[in-house]
C-alpha cells in the first residue's frame, strides 16, 4: 500500500480506537451510575485508547521510512558483480540512479548490462516488499495498541494523568525539534564558514573594502581569486536598513499612539487592519514599486535639484523597506500601549498632565519593551529583506554612506552567490555561508543588545 | 410621592440586567421609603469651597446621578457615603472632570470652584486637576522611582526652577503625607516597589505636591490594612489644615472620624447631608437612617 493511503487508513483506525474508548468507558460506566464513577471523563479514555493505537504505529512507521531507503539500496548494489560494484562516490551515484531509472521504466533494460537490470528488478521487488511489510505491521500495531487499551479501560485507571504525560512529551518534542533545527542550521553554517576562512583569510573578510567574488574564467584574468572584503555589503545592509528604521519607526510610533490614544472607536477598526495590510504585500510588488516609481521620483528630484543619483539607489530601496515595515513596529507597538492600565494614565492626568504629556512621560515608558519589541523586530526584517533592495538598491558593491549611490546587502549577495551552476566547494560558494555567519552574528549581538536595554530602563507596573 | 417613585423605577427599568436585580433588592428594602424631594439637612455653607448645583450625569442614556446639590466649605473635609453603584465615584469625578477620560459620560448642571465654572469650555482642564487633585482607590504609583513619582507633577507644571527647589518640594510633600521617614534613604528605588499603603501615601504625597487647593479621595483606604488606614486617616486630618477634601468611602467609621460633614447618597440622589455628629446620631431621613444601621448597603 502507498504510504499516504497508509495514511489515510491509520486515521481511520485511530478515529476507530477513539470511538471505541468512548464507548467502552460509557458502558463501563452505566452500572456504576453515571460516569462520575469513572476516574476520568470519557474523553480521556476515548484520547487514549487513540494515542495507544496511533503513536507505536506512527513511531514504527517514521523509522522504517527514514531507513528503508538506504537499506535497500545497500543490499542491491551489495548483490551486484564485482566488477560493477562502485569505487567512489560519483560511480556510487551513476550506478544507483542506473539501477534506479530501469527499475522506473525511463531506461530500456536493452541499455544496459544484464546484472544492473537484474538489480533492477531485485530493487523493484524488495520496494514492494518493504511497502508490503511495512503495511501489515503499521496495521498490526494500530490493532494492538487500540485493542491492549481497550482492554485496560476501567473505572479506576487514570487516563486523565496518562494523557496528560503524553501530550506534554509532545509538546517537549516539538520544542526540542525548532531547538534541534536551529542548532543544525548554525552548526552548518558554521562549518561551512570554517571551510570559507580556510581559503580566505578572516581578515580579509571582516575588513577587505573590495568585494567582487567573481573567479575567474581564465587563469591569467585580473582578480582571478576574487576579493572578498564584506565592509561595502555591511556598509549597504547598514544604510538601507537605517534608511529603513528612520521611516518606519517614526511613523509607526507615532500612528500607534495615535491609534491607541486618540482615534475613536469606529476609526480605529478601520485603520488597524488597513495598517497590517502593509506587511501582507508581497516584498516583490514593493520591490517594483520601488524600482519602477520610487526610484525614478528621487532621480528625478535629485536632478531637480542637481544632485546626482543613481537610478538604483540605497535611498529608493530603504524608503519602500521602512514603508514595508511601518506595521512591524505600529500593531506592536499599538499592543503594548493599550495594555497600560488605565490607572497609569488617570493618576498622570489627575495630576494636570496633558495627553501628550502623559503619553511621554507614563504610558512611553512603561510600553518601552514591547516597542522595542516591535522596532527589532522590524529592523531584523529589514536587515533580512532581499527582494527590494534586488530591485531597487542594485548589485553593485560600492563603499559609501551616500544615500543616493547604489549599494547591495549582505541577503542579496547570499543570493546572487549561491544562483547559477557553481561547484558547491568553491570559494565563491563558501562564502554564502560566511555571510550568513555573519548576518546570524549581527542579529543575535542585535537582540541581546536590545534585551539589555529593555532590561535597563524598563519601567514596570504591576 | 408613590407616582414619582413609580416613575423612577420605570426610568431605571433600562440598565442592564444585573444592576437591575441590585435595585430591586435594594426596592424591597427601601419601598415604602419614598426619596426627599429635596436633599434633607443642610447642604449648603457660608463662603464655600466648590459650590455644586443640579448635577446631572449620564453614562450615554443612563443617568446616574441625579439633581445634586451641595457645597463643600473651605478647608472642609467632606465625605460621601452610600451603597455600591449609588454615583460617590461619579460624582467625586466630576469635581475635577476626570469624567471627560470617558467618552460616553455627560455632565450638567453648574459646578464652581470659587468663581470659576467647571464646565466652562474655555477652562483648561490641565490647569483644573492642578488646583484640584485626585487620590485613586487602588494606589497607581508610576513606575518610577519615588522621586521621580512625587516630582511628576511640580516639573509638569514647572513649580520648581532648580533641582534645589525640587528636592524640597519633593521632601515636604513626602514629610506632609507621612512617608518621608520610611523612604528618604530609598527615593531612588521605584515606587511600586513600596507597600500597598505605603505606595498610597506616596501618591498622596504626589498629589499635594502641586499644591491642589482641593483634594479628592476615592475609598483611599479600600486597599489597605487598619494600620496602613489609621495612618492615612491621621494624614487627612492634617491635610484639612490646609486643603479642602472629598473622600468617598465605604467604612462609617471613618466618614465618622475623618469628616466635618457627610453626604448620604442613594441611587444617584443625594438624600441627606448634614455635620457628621448628626448624620450618624440623629440621621433624620428614613434611607439614611437605614444605611447607617446596616439594614442595608
Ligand atoms: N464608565 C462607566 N460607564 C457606564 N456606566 C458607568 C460607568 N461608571 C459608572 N457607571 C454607572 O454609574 C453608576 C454609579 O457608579 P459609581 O462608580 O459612581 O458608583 P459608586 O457609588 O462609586 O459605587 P462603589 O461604591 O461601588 O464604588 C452605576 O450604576 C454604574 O453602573
Ligand atoms: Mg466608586
Amino acid at each position: 500500500m502507498q504510504t499516504g493511503n497508509l495514511l489515510l487508513l491509520l486515521v481511520v483506525m485511530v478515529a476507530g480506537a477513539y470511538y471505541l474508548g468512548h464507548r467502552r468507558s460509557y458502558a463501563l460506566a452505566r452500572p456504576l451510575g453515571g460516569i462520575r464513577h469513572l476516574h476520568s471523563l470519557p474523553f480521556y479514555f476515548a484520547m487514549r485508547s487513540a494515542m495507544w493505537c496511533a503513536i507505536p504505529a506512527m513511531v514504527v512507521l517514521a523509522l522504517w521510512l527514514a531507513f528503508d531507503d538506504s537499506i535497500i539500496r545497500q543490499q542491491v548494489l551489495a548483490s551486484l558483480p564485482q566488477q560493477l560494484q562502485p569505487t567512489d562516490a560519483s560511480s556510487y551515484n551513476l550506478t544507483l540512479s542506473k539501477i534506479q531509472n530501469v527499475a522506473s521504466g525511463a531506461l530500456p533494460t536493452s541499455f544496459v548490462e544484464p546484472p544492473i537490470a537484474e538489480a533492477a528488478q531485485r530493487l523493484q521487488s524488495l520496494k514492494q516488499t518493504s511497502a508490503m511489510a511495512l503495511t501489515v505491521v503499521v496495521i498490526v500495531l494500530c490493532m494492538l495498541g487500540g485493542a491492549w487499551a481497550w482492554l485496560k479501560v476501567s473505572p479506576q485507571l487514570r487516563a486523565r494523568q496518562q494523557v496528560e504525560r503524553v501530550l506534554q512529551t509532545i509538546f517537549m518534542l516539538c520544542a526540542t525539534v525548532a531547538i534541534l533545527t536551529t542548532v543544525g542550521i548554525v552548526l552548518s553554517v558554521l562549518f561551512e564558514s570554517i571551510r570559507f576562512f580556510g581559503r580566505v583569510p578572516v581578515t580579509d573578510f571582516l575588513f577587505g573594502l573590495q568585494w567582487s567574488p567573481q573567479t575567474a574564467l581564465r587563469a591569467d584574468q585580473v582578480a582571478s581569486g576574487g576579493a572578498f572584503g564584506a565592509v561595502p555589503l555591511f556598509m549597504g545592509t547598514l544604510l538601507i536598513s537605517a534608511i529603513a528604521l528612520l521611516v518606519a519607526v517614526p511613523v509607526g510610533l507615532m500612528s500607534a499612539i495615535y491609534l491607541a490614544e486618540y482615534a475613536s472607536n469606529r476609526v480605529r477598526t478601520v485603520a488597524k487592519p488597513a495598517l497590517e495590510v502593509l506587511a501582507g504585500v508581497p516584498t516583490v510588488v514593493y520591490g517594483f514599486f520601488a524600482a519602477l516609481t520610487v526610484a525614478p521620483f528621487i532621480r528625478g528630484l535629485g536632478e531637480s535639484i542637481g544632485l546626482n543619483v543613481a537610478s538604483e539607489s540605497a535611498l529608493a530601496a530603504g524608503l519602500v523597506m521602512g514603508i514595508m515595515i511601518i506595521p512591524f513596529v505600529s500593531s506592536l507597538a499599538d499592543d503594548v500601549i493599550t495594555a497600560v492600565p488605565q490607572a497609569m494614565r488617570d493618576g498622570s492626568l489627575g495630576l494636570g498632565a496633558t495627553k501628550s504629556e502623559t503619553i511621554k512621560k507614563v504610558i512611553f515608558p512603561a510600553a518601552l519593551p514591547g516597542i522595542m519589541g516591535g522596532i527589532l523586530l522590524a529592523a531584523s526584517r529589514a536587515i533580512g529583506e532581499t527582494m527590494i533592495v534586488v530591485m531597487a538598491a542594485g548589485l553593485a558593491a560600492n563603499l559609501t554612506a551616500n544615500p543616493l549611490e547604489a549599494v547591495t546587502t549582505i541577503t542579496v549577495q547570499i543570493v546572487t552567490l549561491l544562483t547559477g551552476d557553481q561547484e558547491f566547494d568553491s570559494a565563491k560558494t563558501l562564502a554564502a555561508f560566511a555571510l550568513g555567519l555573519m548576518l546570524f552574528i549581527t542579529t543575535l549581538v542585535m537582540n541581546i543588545f536590545a534585551l539589555h536595554i529593555v532590561k535597563k530602563y524598563r519601567e514596570q507596573y504591576d | 410621592m408613590e407616582t414619582a417613585q413609580q416613575l423612577d423605577k420605570r426610568s431605571l427599568g433600562n440598565n442592564d440586567a444585573a444592576k437591575d436585580k441590585a435595585i430591586k433588592e435594594q426596592d424591597t428594602m427601601t419601598q415604602d421609603t419614598p426619596y426627599p424631594e429635596q436633599t434633607v439637612g443642610s447642604p449648603y455653607v457660608d463662603d464655600p469651597k466648590m459650590r455644586l448645583r443640579d448635577v446631572e450625569v449620564f453614562y450615554a442614556d443612563n443617568q446616574a446621578i441625579h439633581g445634586v446639590s451641595l457645597d463643600i466649605g473651605k478647608n472642609e473635609v467632606v465625605s460621601l457615603i452610600g451603597p455600591s453603584g449609588c454615583g460617590k465615584s461619579t460624582f467625586l469625578r466630576c469635581l475635577n472632570r476626570m469624567n471627560d477620560t470617558i467618552d460616553i459620560c455627560r455632565v450638567k448642571g453648574d459646578l464652581r470652584l470659587e468663581d470659576q465654572d467647571l464646565y466652562d469650555p474655555k477652562l483648561d482642564v490641565v490647569e483644573l486637576r492642578a488646583r484640584v487633585g485626585m487620590v485613586f482607590q487602588k494606589p497607581n504609583p508610576f513606575p518610577k522611582s519615588i522621586y521621580d513619582n512625587v516630582a511628576y507633577g511640580p516639573r509638569i507644571h514647572g513649580l520648581a526652577n532648580k533641582k534645589y527647589d525640587l528636592d524640597e518640594i519633593v521632601e515636604n510633600s513626602l514629610q506632609k503625607a507621612g512617608l518621608w521617614n520610611e523612604v528618604k534613604d530609598r527615593l531612588h528605588s521605584p515606587g511600586t516597589g513600596l507597600s500597598g499603603g505605603q505606595q498610597q501615601r506616596l501618591c498622596i504625597a504626589r498629589t499635594i505636591a502641586v499644591s491642589p487647593e482641593v483634594v479628592l479621595m476615592d475609598e483611599p483606604c479600600s486597599a489597605l490594612d487598619p494600620i496602613a488606614t489609621a495612618k492615612i486617616e491621621e494624614l487627612i486630618s492634617e491635610l484639612s489644615e490646609s486643603y479642602t477634601i472629598a473622600i468617598v468611602t465605604h467604612s462609617m467609621q471613618q466618614a465618622a472620624r475623618v469628616s466635618h460633614r457627610t453626604a448620604y447618597f442613594h441611587l444617584g440622589r443625594l438624600i441627606e447631608m448634614n455635620d457628621t455628629d448628626t448624620v450618624f446620631t440623629k440621621p433624620e431621613h428614613d434611607l439614611t437612617e437605614a444605611y447607617i444601621t446596616g439594614r442595608f448597603g
